[in-house]
């Protein structure tokens, strides 16, 4: 039987430290996996369609297209760290920006225009306020690693200068870059986050065949990992995870905005 | 169970309050390091003055896999209760090193790093491959007794020595002293490499084991100072290495088994030197030298004493061990009978310190280097037989044991 192949998209070296580990355990617990990795997204997700890898790994914008092109797929499991992801808006503290209402005839900077963290869901929100991109307020993106999706950070990095430099009033970013933005001192002690998204989902396992075998045998595998191992546990830093949970009517809700989002954006 | 129970009753184990207007770095830095500390599942207080920081403390919660049981605020500010929800270290319940408990794990956890034992390992932490981690292969019961001695016997070859009350001797003498002493230092470099090269191997959960292998590598490198210093004291020098000195302790260097090494390098050899550096308290010509060397056979008893314990807790659960011991001498004794094993310049310096450089004399000293190696032969019996050996095979394997001493 030929292994289980697993889509992934290599945005960081250690993707494959990762996935070696992954592979290396399953074939100590004779489950047959291999991965393959991409370049981009866009072309994990046609590779999915086109059947030549069996699951992705699938950031929440790559899942949305698949489930618009395939429409049995589905998503089978996330990192605990993908549930109630959130974004935040950063802006200067001095400069009286305290609501999104407040972004209004400002200029705002996005990260890259396929981040659901640093662009598609911040837009979408500003424009549930009824904020309407380059009517109410001046829309700017910096379109760093596009077909990544956002993994690499790096837009949202690039946009924090640019906000530093006062060429734009505020800024978008993921919640966790924000953190490591501080761990690294580079939040400058005159910003502020002054909005917090609710929480959305984010990366998934995605499956388009419909009654595959291998689903549950896959399943049972991440869910069954042995978190006491070093190696394991490892594998979990680095990836950001605590445990890996099923992907629930709680978690699929949770693309719900992001779907709206890039319904309103024709990223379709 | 309403909310603001949980914040009435001690729900939580830890507790801090922000009052800076944003997360700063510092704060970072404090809940990072607050995590680990925390076990999954327990909960701990924040309470943040200024709103502005909520964004960032909830952002902080999410991010790292935290959640919120319940919030409150009141004139103080805005409290969470946060609660950690995964394991991020693997606890030790063992009490660690004070220098009286035992290791109580016949194998050492495999989760163990460069740390004491007793503390708590994250569980991400590498594996280290420590081949040695069997306590029955390792252990002594005297080891932690034998390391506080190591500790209180120290001595110093700059200040124990008095170097410039070393007589000026009849050259020939001299040159058998620094004959001697080559041969001595040549012989404690094996005898500090070889733990050395085992130390690497075993798991710190023996932690008593490691530190005291490395009083025996601080001993050999004073008694390596002392013999060469002593060599050099006077015009004559550090003298002549051989070839048969040398293929015997490479025969030690390259055995491979802890255990073996540990017979032939503690009981046999360092047993045998305790013969040799009595021999020599004996017949050194000067108090300075003799004091050198009783300084030093204090030191090598102790690794005797490791020895001999080791191996007969080991001879004494299978007694089938002698014989895997046996084939190591004949194995190394096999290599060494390819050449003449006896260091000709040693036992003629030996010799000449204890009868005379004269005819004589020489002949007397040669007699008494002749008593010696039957001594060091009837104690290397002994302590075999101290270790569980039957006299037979203790006999057979001292006939074997290199003629080198070490």
């Amino acid at each position: 039987m030929a292994s289980l192949m697993v889509g992934v998209v290599a945005y960081d070296p250690k993707v494959v430290l990762i996935w070696e580990i992954i592979r290396d355990y399953a074939k100590e617990k004779k489950f047959d996996l291999d991965y393959v990795l991409f370049s981009n997204y866009e072309t994990q997700v046609q590779a999915l369609l086109d059947h030549k890898v069996d699951l992705a790994w699938n950031t929440n914008v790559a899942w949305l297209r698949t489930k618009k092109r395939a429409p049995f797929a589905e998503a089978l499991l996330m990192r605990d760290s993908d549930v109630d992801f959130t974004s935040m808006f950063i802006a200067h503290q001095d400069s009286n920006i305290q609501t999104l209402e407040d972004l209004k005839n400002k200029r705002v900077c996005f990260g890259s225009g396929d981040s659901a963290q640093a662009f598609i869901l911040p837009a979408y929100y500003l424009k549930e306020q009824g904020l309407e991109p380059n009517r109410d307020y001046t829309m700017n993106r910096m379109d760093s690693d596009l077909g990544k999706h956002g993994d690499t950070g790096r837009s949202e990095y690039d946009i924090l200068e640019k906000l530093k430099n006062n060429e734009y009033d505020a800024i978008a970013l993921a919640t966790s870059t924000w953190m490591r933005m501080i761990e690294l001192g580079l939040s400058g002690s005159s910003l502020r986050p002054f909005y917090k998204s609710r929480g959305y989902s984010h990366c998934n396992f995605t499956n388009i065949t419909p009654n595959a075998s291998y689903v549950n045998e896959f399943v049972e595998f991440m869910l069954g990992m042995d978190t006491q191992r070093s190696d394991i546990t490892k594998m979990m830093e680095m990836e950001a995870l605590s445990k890996w949970v099923i992907t629930g009517e709680y978690e699929l809700q949770g693309y719900n905005d992001l779907e709206s989002a890039m319904k309103w954006l024709n990223l379709f | 169970m309403e909310r603001q129970d949980l914040f009435l009753m001690n729900t939580y184990v830890a507790e801090h309050t922000i009052r800076s207007s944003s997360l700063t770095q510092a704060w970072l830095l404090r809940l990072n390091a607050l995590l680990p500390t925390l076990r999954m599942g327990e909960i701990f207080k924040v309470t943040v003055v200024q709103r502005s920081v909520s964004f960032e403390f909830e952002g902080w919660v999410q991010v790292n896999r935290c959640s919120l049981v319940a919030t409150s605020s009141d004139l103080e500010g805005f409290s969470y209760l946060v609660r950690k929800d995964f394991e991020s270290h693997t606890l030790s319940d063992e009490q660690g090193f004070d220098g009286r408990t035992e290791p109580a794990l016949d194998v050492a956890p495999k989760l163990f790093g460069l740390m004491p034992r007793g503390a708590h390992i994250e569980n991400s932490s590498p594996l280290y491959a420590f081949e040695l981690s069997e306590k029955e292969f390792l252990w002594a019961k005297n080891v932690t007794r034998l390391y506080e001695e190591a500790k209180q016997n120290q001595w110093s070859a700059d200040t124990d020595i008095d170097w410039a009350a070393i007589p000026d001797l009849d050259p020939e003498i001299e040159t058998a002293i620094c004959q001697v002493m080559t041969y001595l230092a040549e012989n404690e470099f094996s005898a500090l490499y070889i733990p050395g090269k085992f130390l690497s191997k075993i798991s710190p959960y023996y932690m008593e084991l490691v530190m005291f292998l490395g009083t025996i590598i601080y001993d050999e490198a004073r008694h390596i100072e002392a013999f060469s210093r002593r060599a050099n004291a006077k015009k004559i020098g550090l003298q002549y290495s051989t070839t048969a000195t040398q293929r015997s302790l490479y025969s030690l260097f390259i055995e491979k088994d802890y255990f073996k090494t540990s017979f032939l390098l503690h009981v046999l050899g360092e047993g045998t030197f305790l013969d040799l550096l009595d021999f020599l308290i004996k017949y050194a010509p000067d108090p300075v030298t003799k004091k050198i060397v009783t300084l030093a056979k204090k030191d090598e008893q102790r690794h005797v004493n490791y020895g001999l314990v080791h191996v007969k807790a080991l001879v004494q659960a299978n007694p089938k061990r002698i014989a895997y011991l046996k084939e190591a001498v004949d194995s190394r004794k096999v290599y060494l009978d390819e050449m003449n094993q006896e260091n000709e310049l040693l036992l003629s310096s030996l010799a000449i310190l204890a009868g005379g450089s004269d005819e004589d004399g020489y002949a007397l000293g040669y007699e008494r280097v002749e008593q010696l190696k039957k001594r060091m032969g009837e104690n290397r019996v002994r302590r075999m037989i101290e270790c569980g050996f039957d006299e037979e095979t203790a006999k057979e394997i001292s006939m074997s044991h290199t003629a080198n001493f070490m």
